[in-house]
């Protein structure tokens, strides 16, 4: 058996309500300090995760915009940009650290680097 | 010989930076995860008082080549020192990992806070870098600084080899003053070219000295 090299992590949901975005994040680190290259793509309402300005203190729940932060620096953020042009979102809605990704190059990347995808 | 990198980008600090330059005085943490790199230890995140755009570039230009890692796009700067990794981003948010608990991360980022409080002043008094300096020391490596040094291995620094000095250089682990020889006449043009080579600030970095 080949032991995977790198592992995908979609978040498909959106960051409050359940623990999707919080258990991909909680993987993403996982991988990467166990020297897995490890690369997060935001998709469908996963888009939401990256935006800027989550009040999040009145949920008792983390701020999934800073848990992004402790992902650096190695672990990639991109989101996808058709999701986005869907629910009417723009780059300078979302924080810096995540890159804005077309579907050619998105299936690119899971052909490179999808040895292992999880989906949330 | 060791050298605190820290302490070494945190130089001026003994001058004391006035009150009124000081670009961040406080920082809030605001999210830990676990660190599995050590078993216990947490990772965390930061926001500092200030958004730190200005001063992102100045780290990355004043941190010793081989720590550091410049991500233009998200401007934001990695600095491999204390240990662990920390990320600066321009937003103000601050990224540490490799951290045993609370009480060391308010002491670590007091140890960031004066690194930025440092490249603030170096801010105000030399404004924002030339993107040809950025490029520079992007491109930097230690085949460019060992083809100004002697090459003759002579050991007075302390190391077997030029190549070895060099590499150690470009880690923050020596200083370039440690190649006495470069001072004499003799080698006064690998001097000069070793000074066009590193640009004002890594200069004072990799410690060429006067």
């Amino acid at each position: 058996m080949r032991m995977a090299k790198s592992v995908v992590i979609i978040i498909t949901k959106v960051p409050y309500g359940h623990e999707s975005v919080y258990g991909g994040l909680y993987t993403a680190i996982a991988c990467s300090d166990r020297n897995l290259l490890a690369i997060v793509i935001l998709l469908d309402d996963g888009v939401y995760s990256a935006m800027k300005g989550q009040a999040s203190e009145n949920l008792s729940y983390p701020c999934i915009e800073d848990l992004f932060y402790t992902l650096a620096p190695n672990v990639k953020v991109y989101v996808h940009e058709q999701s986005m042009v869907e629910r009417g979102i723009e780059r300078d809605r979302l924080i810096e650290i995540v890159e804005v990704i077309e579907d050619k190059r998105l299936l690119a990347l899971l052909r490179e680097h999808g040895d292992a995808i999880i989906k949330y | 010989m060791e050298i605190d990198i820290y302490k070494l980008m945190t130089e001026t600090k003994q001058k004391k930076i006035e009150t009124s330059s000081l670009l961040v005085t406080r920082f809030e943490i605001k999210e830990t995860m676990p660190c599995f790199t050590t078993h216990g230890y947490i990772r965390f995140v930061a926001q500092a008082d200030s958004q730190l755009d200005k001063v992102i570039e100045i780290i990355f230009l004043k941190s010793p080549p081989g720590i550091v890692t410049y991500a233009q796009q998200e401007n934001a700067v990695t600095l491999r020192i204390l240990n662990r990794l920390i990320t600066i981003f321009s937003s103000g948010k601050i990224g540490v990992t490799n951290t045993k608990d609370l009480n060391e991360a308010h002491e670590i980022l007091d140890k960031v806070k004066d690194i930025i409080n440092e490249a603030y002043a170096d801010y105000l008094k030399f404004g924002k870098p030339k993107p040809e300096d950025i490029e520079a020391v992007r491109k930097m490596s230690w085949i460019e600084i060992y083809k100004c040094l002697p090459q003759t291995n002579c050991q007075k620094c302390g190391y077997q080899t030029c190549s070895a000095l060099a590499m150690t250089v470009l880690q923050g682990g020596a200083k370039l003053a440690q190649c006495t020889p470069l001072k004499d006449l003799k080698y006064h043009a690998n001097l000069a070219r070793l000074r066009k080579t590193l640009g004002p600030f890594l200069e004072k970095t990799l410690g060429l000295g006067s």
